[in-house]
């Protein structure tokens, strides 16, 4: 026979054990609540945060096609504005800094810029060469814009509007200027050979893969270039 | 034992309170007072456990580090006297001091049970003082979820305290008194 003490005692341990294990199982409850609400509320902010991700993206990628647009417009001003004016002096230098934030931007955005490859030496005439190797250059612009961008702005020329639809005679290029006796001329590469071009930098596209050089030579009477690249 | 040795005993034991709640200050919910009130009602009776439990918690009250109580103080002396009369109700059921070891764990029961009361009564009362006049169940629930962890730590510790030194209490402090006498 159980003692009236140990009865009560029993049910004491019990009724705490209850106690104990209800007061654990609701601070676990309470716990799990809290958690639940964060993850929800979490959530809730991830949902407005990709939303607005979208939106970023969506003007990211409005803003980069703006500023292609831009370069080009910019390309066209340049190829087409006297070389002597203000204008066409802080565009010449500007466009190339323009030209690599703009493919950054794409690189960076995880995109692929639209751009030409396009290959460029520079031949001083006196034993110096320099390429210019796993360049690029926008759709539309021709081998002068796209000597421009490569040089960085290092480019003198001079504007001559009245020949067809404005022609560009280079006299300088990172600083080495044309003589008396020598010119800077344009040399396209094609089927494993150099070939002096007939027509201006203005009048020859940058193509996928266009090789183009600069060579300083010297002419002879039939204004024909006595080097080859 | 004469009146005025229980008499006397009342501040003796309100002081050792206090000061052993000074002394665990750091553990918020971690005190003496509980099982002390426990253990004199149990040694000396309901009256002398409740004027133990009245005057040790209404001087914490006043002057623990963290200020005057407040309004509350009423429900905390309420509360305490729940361990006078546990106290006083554990000497009845478990009269054989003798046996007072093998009981130690009713006795500890009884601690986590008062302890439980003690803390739904005050968070009750918190709700009440804090929301008045627009208390109403949710607010009082709030109050009782948002307590729990100290709660736990609460009834814990008197679930220790009650299985350790209640007993060893019961079974000193006569002999001691004998002793001294």
């Amino acid at each position: 026979m159980v003692s009236r003490g140990t009865f009560y005692g029993v049910v004491a341990v019990l009724v705490a054990l209850l106690l104990l294990t209800s007061i654990t199982a609701l601070y676990y409850y309470n716990q799990y609540q809290n958690a639940s609400s964060a993850t929800e509320a979490s959530g809730a902010e991830l949902g407005v945060a990709l939303a607005r991700y979208d939106a970023l993206a969506g003007q990211y990628n409005s803003s980069l096609s703006n500023d292609y647009t831009t370069i080009s417009l910019l390309a066209q001003a340049v190829a087409s504005l006297n070389t002597s004016t203000p204008a066409y002096r802080a565009a010449s230098g500007d466009l190339a800094t323009l030209w690599r934030s703009y493919q950054s931007l794409v690189d960076a955005g995880g995109g692929k810029p639209l751009a030409y490859d396009v290959h460029m030496l520079v031949d001083y005439g006196n034993g110096t060469l320099r390429w210019y190797n796993d360049s690029t250059a926008q759709p539309g612009w021709n081998a002068y814009v796209a000597t421009l961008v490569l040089l960085d702005g290092n480019l003198n020329a001079t504007w001559y509007p009245q020949f067809g639809s404005g022609e560009h005679f280079v006299t300088a290029i990172n600083g080495v200027p044309g003589t008396e006796s020598l010119s800077w001329s344009i040399w396209t590469y094609g089927g494993n050979q150099w070939t002096y071009s007939q027509v201006g930098a203005d009048l020859i596209q940058a193509q996928n893969g266009t090789t183009i050089a600069w060579a300083l030579c010297g002419y002879n009477s039939s204004y024909q270039p006595t080097c080859v690249p | 034992m004469n009146d005025v040795r229980r008499i006397a005993l009342v501040p003796v034991l309100s002081a050792l309170i206090v000061g052993s709640d000074f002394a665990l200050a750091p553990y918020v919910d971690v005190k003496l007072l509980d099982v002390m009130v426990f253990s004199a009602a149990f040694l000396f009776g309901f009256r002398l456990g409740a004027a133990v439990a009245i005057i040790s918690e209404g001087a914490w009250s006043f002057i623990s580090p963290w200020g005057f109580a407040g309004p509350i103080m009423p429900f905390l002396i309420g509360g305490e006297l729940l361990f006078a009369a546990a106290g006083w109700w554990a000497s009845k059921v478990w009269s054989d001091r003798s046996k007072v070891a093998q009981n130690s764990i009713f006795i500890a029961a009884l601690m986590l049970i008062c302890a439980f009361s003690w803390d739904v009564e005050t968070n009750l009362a918190t709700a009440l003082i804090a929301s008045w006049p627009a208390t109403s169940l949710p607010i009082v629930l709030a109050w009782q979820v948002s307590g729990i962890p100290f709660a736990l730590i609460h009834e814990t510790a008197d679930f220790l305290l009650g299985l350790l030194f209640a007993p060893a209490a019961i079974l000193l402090v006569p002999r001691v008194m004998k002793g001294g006498a």
